[in-house]
């Protein structure tokens, strides 16, 4: 069968109905159509349908143009329905597959459904359904991951802070994938809030990451890789240039990670920073 | 009777009245807690608001068709304090043997009375009022007379001149399609419609030129089912203005396009009746179709029996939706003892009268297993035979069974046994949610030698032929990925 000549047609109908169909009558691009479908009508009889067909729009009466217009769109969309492509050259390949600790999906719509909406549009009265639902363990279900990532960036942070702390580690580490798909380094504190939640469920799988975070990213991204270089040992230098930083909240970030470190060697760096950024100021 | 919290879930008439139930559970506000000697009554007493307390009940005299009732001045049923009863049930609460109360033993008494009276009712022939019925007909025939006028008119206009505006207008004129008995016309135009602008009225309800571009191809196809749909329905409505006794069609769906609602007792006169049919719940939806100004809730089901793959459609009118049930995801199996069959294509919509719970065991999920379909090229076969028509449903779907699950190039696919490949695709049908995202968080196992429901859905623009996975049956559980 030649498609081509029936998309052809189809595409010719479909400026028509975009157009009006007055202009359908005479129409010589349709006319053009009528030899090849009559000759393509000698082998497959359906050619030969719309070939009649597009006679009847093109030499028919301007009265019956919308008719006669609609059953060609009819027949071509028809014959269109059939040849619809469905599958897929190229060799097979495994899916990638990132399990998370959760596979159930007995939530039922009823319950998904205010939860869904609660996470993923703004308004008042959202919190207490997110924090009611934790609290029954309603988001164990694979179907609220998406939502709870996009609550994230909600612009009620205690809300985006419950989805962090609470929510999402609960998924594992499965969900690490979908975080950095949706990570922006240059981003605000939804992406600082997305690093330091991969951090948390994969702490030597993103502490790359966290290094190009604090050479790259936004200031809130910054300091959300401070916090996670801190709590690795080997990464503390890092940390430490980060005291004398001049944004506020990234000098902020490296004292309290810091701060986790109780150790003579690193009190006494910090005391000699802290000596040199007040002579600084002095 | 088996009663457990998903059961006393099903059987709330919304997510409010569970919230406020498992509150009075929490709060111990059920005083007394009874059954009955054969087991068939749950009854208590429950504080409330007033001075004396409420009595709430659950009879399960006839398991199929439970009743709730309370002294409570409350509209819903089962109001909070029945679910509380059933929440206290199925949490394990102690319940004490007591004899049924007098008053329910009245009532029990006269729900038989109408049981009887309904079934004398049922056996009593049918009387017809003809002569109204054509009056309706000459009616119905005039509204599609208008119908092809409003649909010619559009496309003589031409779809490039309809904007948000005059959308809105045809709909005003599409009011009257209501009044001459013709509903499903009117929300087949209002799909048509609906597409021009957007779901709430702003000062940003007109669609950009890049957005008008992608909907002209739809639009086009749903102007060629109104089309369709006048030069059926009249056939259809001529034959029975000649015949007013002819029963509605049954071998075609055309009578629910035109807005016929079918009665329980046609399905049955018709011979659209299965017995003893167990359904398996493999798919929820809930959306607001704004075009419609409804809620709609769909349940796709595994006739167990047949191995059919059914629907159930719950409309909530937006005026009334307060008054009306909300359906929700069922995780059991529904024994029915009649199930009818609304006429339709390969997934016929479904309604039964009565119905009972059970737990899904593995047999079923085997049973389940066992109707999918192995083999892909007859099933695109049967689903491309079905969208040629012009009044077919765009959306079919179909249980598959595949060898393997994964990607070929840039797409998602799904290989059957004999290496034919059906590609995966999102679509945003019913507002729900993407599902391919979910596919690589499922645990590594349902990558091979599974069972998938999957909605069928073609692009005219691209001419591809698309399914978008909905569920997961695997040996032990169904995986939903949409609600």
């Amino acid at each position: 069968m030649s498609l081509a000549l029936i998309q052809e047609s189809a595409k010719e109908a479909r400026r028509l109905a975009i157009a009006g169909s007055p202009l359908a009558v005479g129409d010589f691009r349709l006319k053009k159509m009528i030899a090849p479908m009559e000759q393509a009508g000698a082998k497959v009889p359906v050619f030969a349908q719309v070939a009649k067909a597009i006679g009847d729009v093109v030499n028919g009466k301007e009265a019956d143009s919308a008719a006669n217009l609609l059953n060609l769109s009819t027949l071509l969309n028809a014959i269109l329905y059939t040849q619809g492509q469905s599958g897929a050259d190229g060799d097979y390949r495994e899916l990638e597959a990132f399990a998370t600790s959760c596979s159930s999906t007995r939530t039922p719509a009823r319950v998904l459904k205010p939860l869904v909406q609660a996470l993923t549009t703004t308004g008042g009265g959202r919190f207490e359904i997110v924090k009611s639902a934790c609290e029954r363990g309603a988001f164990n279900d694979l179907r609220l991951i998406d939502p709870a990532i996009q609550a994230l960036g909600d612009i009620y942070p205690e809300l985006a802070d419950l989805v962090a702390n609470k929510i999402l580690p609960g998924y594992g580490p499965g969900i690490v994938p979908r975080l950095k798909a949706t990570l922006d380094l240059k981003g605000k504190k939804s992406d600082a809030r997305k690093l330091g939640l991969m951090h948390q469920l994969d702490p030597a799988g993103t502490l790359e990451l966290c290094k190009t975070a604090l050479e790259d990213g936004s200031p809130e991204v910054k300091a959300a890789a401070i916090a996670c270089l801190g709590k690795h040992e080997e990464c503390l230098p890092l940390v430490l240039e980060q005291v004398n930083a001049k944004n506020k909240l990234l000098r902020a970030a490296a004292l309290e990670a810091l701060a986790e470190h109780d150790r003579p060697v690193t009190n006494v760096e910090l005391h000699i920073s802290r000596v040199m950024l007040s002579l600084q100021k002095c | 009777m088996q009663i457990d919290e998903a059961f006393v879930d099903s059987q709330a008439p919304n997510a409010a009245a569970i919230k406020n139930a498992r509150g009075v559970v929490l709060k111990k506000k059920l005083v007394g807690l009874f059954h009955s000697a054969d087991g068939t009554l749950l009854f208590g007493d429950c504080r409330g608001s007033g001075a004396e307390n409420y009595r709430p009940s659950a009879d399960f005299g006839d398991p199929t068709k439970p009743v709730y009732r309370c002294t409570c001045p409350s509209h819903q049923f089962p109001c909070k304090h029945s679910l509380a009863l059933l929440y206290a049930h199925a949490q394990g609460a102690k319940f004490l043997e007591k004899d049924i109360p007098a008053d329910i033993t009245d009532k029990r008494a006269k729900v038989q009375q109408r049981v009887e009276k309904k079934k004398e009712e049922a056996d009593k022939p049918h009387k017809v009022n003809t002569s109204a019925l054509k009056k309706k007909i000459q009616t119905q025939l005039e509204g599609i007379s208008l119908l092809e006028s409003l649909v010619n008119d559009l496309m003589r206009a031409g779809l490039g001149t309809l904007n948000a505006k005059s959308a809105r207008q045809v709909e005003e004129q599409a009011k009257q399609l209501g009044n001459a008995y013709l509903p499903g016309a009117q929300n087949a135009l209002h799909a048509l419609t609906g597409l021009f602008y957007r779901s709430q009225i702003s000062s940003e309800d007109e669609l950009k030129a890049s957005e008008r571009e992608r909907i002209y191809s739809a639009a086009l196809d749903q102007l060629n089912r109104l089309q369709s749909l006048c030069k059926q329905g009249r056939k259809y409505l001529n034959c029975r203005l000649e015949d007013p006794e002819l029963k509605p069609e049954t071998e075609t769906d055309i009578a629910a396009w035109l807005g016929h609602a079918w009665q329980l007792r046609e399905l049955k006169d018709a011979g659209l009746l299965q017995p003893g049919v167990e359904l398996l719940q493999l798919a929820f939806n809930s959306h607001d179709d704004w075009t419609r100004r409804e809620f709609v809730e769909t349940g796709v089901w595994l006739n167990l029996q047949s191995g059919a793959v059914q629907l159930t459609r719950n409309y909530r009118p937006y005026h009334a939706a307060k008054h009306i049930r909300e359906d929700d995801s069922c995780f059991h199996i529904v024994a029915c003892p009649e199930l009818c069959v609304y006429p339709g294509n390969l997934n016929p919509r479904v309604r039964w009268e009565a119905s009972e719970p059970r737990p899904v065991t593995k047999a079923d999920q085997v049973r389940a297993r066992e109707h999918a379909k192995a083999d892909l090229r007859a099933v695109i076969k049967d689903v491309k035979t079905q969208l040629k028509s012009p009044l077919g449903d765009r959306h079919p779907l179909a249980l598959l069974k595949y060898r393997a699950l994964g990607r070929a190039g840039e797409d998602i696919i799904i290989e059957d046994q004999t290496g034919e490949r059906l590609v995966l695709a999102d679509d945003t049908y019913d507002g729900e949610p993407a599902t391919l995202p979910l596919l690589a968080m499922l645990p590594k196992a349902v990558q091979h030698d599974q069972v998938m429901l999957v909605r069928f859905h073609h692009d005219l623009d691209s001419q591809k032929l698309r399914a978008k996975p909905l569920s997961i049956v695997t040996e032990t559980d169904v995986i939903r990925l949409t609600y």
